[in-house]
């Protein structure tokens, strides 16, 4: 097999990238000056340029589209979307995130609304909780900051877990994109066949079917493709539910931008 | 993270002092742990394989002094559990290892030279060539990867993105390696 031949090649390389490798250590690569020097260039350049429009624009219109303004309220927020999740019977009652989050950053590539000067201000939040001592539930939320909801989140539980542990087993499939409809404020949904490259294909899965059964109907994830009524440009939405040996994990807006 | 200095570990390893396996289990007990684990994908057989790892340190340093020691135990890691792999049943090569080794496939596909067999070294260094010409985050995906075996959750959790960002710069990797073997007329 042509994988293993690749596999044995590389058996043999050079200590320095093995060693490079063990632990993720960007600011310890050999070769990164030139290309920090470069973004701080690009920066400049693009702060020098928001700041400009920014005062072109007002700092009225600043302030109303930053109401989520720094990483702290942006973890209040994706914490609290978690409990309007939990009253709404969307993700099960026990999930909760331990201690404070690992790590909150932003999106710079992600957008306000589809106008070009709003596309600079505000970015939204990443807010994970992911690494050792963060418990039995690790996962991340990404916090759209115009809106106050959860555009993107993924949860994880691990350790001895069955899907209930982050799905309520009574949970169809079709309430769960009815109350993620509901959530988001669309006005309706469709299921459809996942046809995606990277993602893969699965067919369509009936509305009346358990959402904590499923990942059984695929080896270790199933996604799940659904088209929200009102959403931006027929976009596709996935809902992705992973059952592995020792944890369980479900995640939901994956290539879903704004809605 | 090293918590002990390498030198200390390998003194202690020359002077055949116990307290050796002890410094290089908190040292590098989870990466090693974790490289095994990857390819094994059972716990027992990673934790075997790991005390494997300890005694195949112990009866080669001394004459031995490996430099950088983390890469040298995470090798013996990764080749004893292939070699544990390749000797169990072809079941026992299962999920997450047999997804890395069909991405591997891609590089090279059924278009490959058959009257020439590519030979390891030479693989070996279109993949050196094609690493030192990647920035650090790539590097890191890649040996992480196709190297250390690790699952596309776990890379992206270390470097605080989404899989699916991971997934795709995978795959992007994997279509510029293919071209650097092409390029270096590995591929016909």
């Amino acid at each position: 097999m042509n994988g293993e031949k690749v596999f044995q090649a590389i058996t043999d390389l050079e200590d320095r990238y093995v060693e490079e490798a063990i632990c993720y250590a960007p600011g310890n690569a050999a070769g990164a000056p030139g290309r920090t020097v470069h973004m701080k260039k690009k920066r400049i350049i693009s702060l020098a340029l928001a700041a400009a429009l920014l005062l072109a624009l007002g700092a009225v219109s600043y302030a109303a589209n930053a109401a989520i303004s720094t990483p702290e309220a942006a973890e209040k927020v994706a914490l609290e979307q978690l409990e309007v999740w939990k009253e709404m019977g969307l993700i099960s009652q026990e999930i909760t995130f331990s201690g404070p989050a690992t790590e909150i950053y932003e999106l710079e590539e992600e957008q306000g609304d589809s106008y070009w000067y709003n596309r600079l201000f505000p970015h939204n939040y990443q807010t994970q909780w992911y690494g050792e001592g963060v418990g039995k539930y690790s996962g991340e939320m990404r916090v759209d900051t115009r809106s106050g909801k959860v555009l993107y989140a993924a949860i994880c539980a691990q350790s001895d877990v069955g899907m209930e542990d982050i799905i309520p087993g009574d949970l169809t499939v079709d309430r769960f994109c009815g109350l993620l409809a509901e959530y988001w404020g669309f006005s309706g949904y469709r299921i459809a066949d996942t046809t995606d490259k990277f993602y893969g294909d699965f067919p369509a899965i009936d509305g009346s079917v358990l959402m904590k059964d499923v990942a059984s109907v695929a080896p270790l994830n199933y996604y799940l493709t659904v088209f929200f009524e009102g959403d931006q440009e027929g976009a596709p939405m996935y809902i992705c539910l992973n059952d592995f040996e020792d944890s369980v994990r479900l995640s939901f807006g994956d290539g879903h931008t704004v809605g | 993270m090293t918590t002990v200095d390498d030198s200390q570990i390998i003194g202690l390893l020359f002077e055949r002092s116990e307290q050796a396996v002890e410094a290089m289990e908190k040292s590098y007990g989870a990466s090693v742990r974790k490289t095994a684990g990857n390819i094994l994908r059972d716990r027992q057989d990673a934790e075997e394989c790991v005390n494997d790892v300890w005694l195949a340190a112990w009866n080669s340093i001394p004459p031995k002094r490996p430099e950088p020691l983390g890469a040298y135990l995470c090798r013996i890691a990764r080749n004893l559990a292939v070699s544990k792999l390749r000797s169990e049943t072809a079941q026992k090569r299962n999920g997450g290892f047999a997804l890395v080794l069909d991405e591997l496939s891609e590089c090279i596909p059924s278009r490959i030279d058959l009257e020439r067999e590519l030979e390891n070294r030479e693989l070996l260094d279109a993949v050196h060539c094609f690493l030192s010409a990647l920035d650090y985050d790539d590097r890191f995906l890649f040996v992480r990867r196709y190297w250390y075996a690790d699952p596309v959750r776990d890379i992206a959790a270390a470097m605080g993105v989404r899989e699916n960002r991971v997934s795709l710069r995978l795959f992007r990797l994997r279509e510029k390696l293919q071209k650097q073997l092409q390029k270096e007329g590995l591929l016909v």
